[in-house]
């Protein structure tokens, strides 16, 4: 079981030239059973304005101390088992154009780094993305998005060979959203996305040379406003990976019920 | 670290919950009320927050309707001819809840409607206030919009009001404040 307080603050701020809107977002995951995987993560986002058909969308995103789990570390010889934490920082863009009543685009783009534990330096990885989005609003209140990503990841690793470990990748990200009101107050949202990374390492003795993993996930999600400042929330996700190299094949299903509050 | 940072994740969860409105002061005169016969709607548009602020022509629209309808009022379209003139600022606040879906690809369908309505019946003549309402948030019916659900309050409370008025008694309406008459 896993608690996720989550907090939104917001401002607006009017401009002659358009509107601006200040955002701070702070989540927390607060593991019921295994409180070391606790985490939170926090970001600053600024939402302007042009014109009500333009926006663009600055966010910077962060994840401090972010444990993984047990993974075998490489850089002592002993290739003990040790806890594998990561501090994520990424720079987001986007652009959103509404083309005419039922059109949208939008242009999609972050930057970041992932930085390891000392064990794990070697994985310490720029990255960066592209993608466009499209979204199809077939009604006011109903509308489908369909969403492209391609990602690249450069980990040290791939200039450290003698740790056997570089987990630069190419990551493509393709999702397709449906979301309506199925009455006054209640909203359905479904989505489905395929990921697919492959690892770029050129270093013959790492496991990850030619290997590639493919992750499918779906989410459906249910809102229920019941007061001007409460909205009840249901979701259920199901998500499977396999991956080449360690020939594992895992799926997950998380069920969640929450509260959104207005203050 | 992690402590660190959801313990004050959580302390700032807790002072949101501690942070209360004020209320504005509350305006009936009883006497002056129960005199009024027609009415002039302005655009209920342009108060403070009116930025934030959408579907204010159909609210007032169903406000005006719902006066009409009422038998008590008339809803003159020249204020010359109105007793009195509502005035102030209604409509629907849409909250976005942040809850996205994945990364990058949040949509603006993912938004709420708080119920928005600061009104004001000002004596057409003397432009002193005779009645002033405030939106009360509360349980939504699963069949009335915000928009509806903010217009319906106004004329509900407006009738409630004046019927008050008209019987003589200016006991003041379950979980409203205390009623303060304006000084001449």
């Amino acid at each position: 079981m896993v608690f996720e307080p989550t907090m939104r603050v917001m401002k607006y701020i009017p401009w002659s030239y358009g509107r601006t809107e200040l955002v701070f977002r702070a989540r927390g995951f607060i593991y019921a059973i295994n409180p070391g995987f606790s985490q939170a993560n926090f970001h600053v986002e600024a939402v302007h304005a042009f014109t009500p058909e333009t926006l663009v969308h600055l966010r910077y995103f962060t994840v401090p101390d972010q444990l993984l789990g047990l993974s075998e570390e490489r850089r002592s010889g002993t290739e003990q088992l040790q806890d594998e934490r990561v501090t994520s920082h990424l720079g987001v863009i986007r652009l959103d154009h509404r083309l005419s009543e039922h059109w949208e685009v939008q242009l999609f783009g972050r930057a970041g780094i992932r930085r390891y534990n000392e064990p794990y330096q070697q994985r310490d990885t720029l990255l960066w993305t592209v993608g466009p989005h499209l979204i199809w609003h077939m009604t006011h209140h109903t509308r489908m998005v369909f969403g492209y990503h391609y990602e690249r990841g450069l980990a040290e690793g791939r200039q450290q060979h003698e740790f056997e470990d570089d987990i630069s990748y190419v990551h493509h990200f393709a999702a397709v959203s449906f979301e309506t009101r199925l009455m006054e107050h209640l909203d359905l949202e479904l989505d489905f996305h395929y990921e697919r990374n492959n690892f770029t390492s050129g270093i013959p003795e790492d496991e990850r040379n030619g290997g590639h993993e493919n992750i499918y996930q779906g989410n459906g999600r249910l809102f229920y406003q019941l007061t001007d400042q409460m909205t009840l929330m249901m979701t259920v996700q199901r998500s499977n990976r396999r991956q080449n190299f360690l020939q594992t094949h895992d799926h997950n299903t998380n069920v969640s019920a929450g509260i959104i509050y207005r203050f | 670290m992690r402590t660190a940072l959801l313990g004050s994740l959580c302390c700032l969860l807790v002072a949101c919950q501690s942070v209360t409105e004020r209320h504005s002061d509350f305006v009936l005169d009883a006497p002056a009320l129960a005199s009024v016969r027609s009415i002039y709607i302005e655009d209920l548009g342009h108060d403070e927050g009116a930025d934030l602020v959408e579907e204010t022509d159909s609210v007032r629209e169903k406000i005006s309707t719902g006066l009409a309808e009422s038998g008590r009022f008339s809803v003159v379209q020249d204020p010359q001819q109105a007793d009195a003139v509502l005035t102030g600022l209604v409509g629907v606040e849409p909250w976005y809840h942040g809850m996205e879906g994945y990364y990058g690809m949040e949509g603006d369908l993912d938004d709420h409607e708080l119920g928005v309505g600061k009104l004001r019946l000002v004596d057409s003549k003397t432009k002193r206030p005779i009645w002033t309402h405030k939106y009360e948030t509360g349980l939504l019916k699963p069949n009335q919009s915000v928009a509806e659900r903010v217009a319906d309050q106004v004329v509900d409370k407006l009738m409630h009001d004046v019927r008050q008025a008209e019987n003589g008694s200016t006991q003041n309406p379950r979980n409203s404040p205390a009623a303060v008459h304006p000084q001449p």
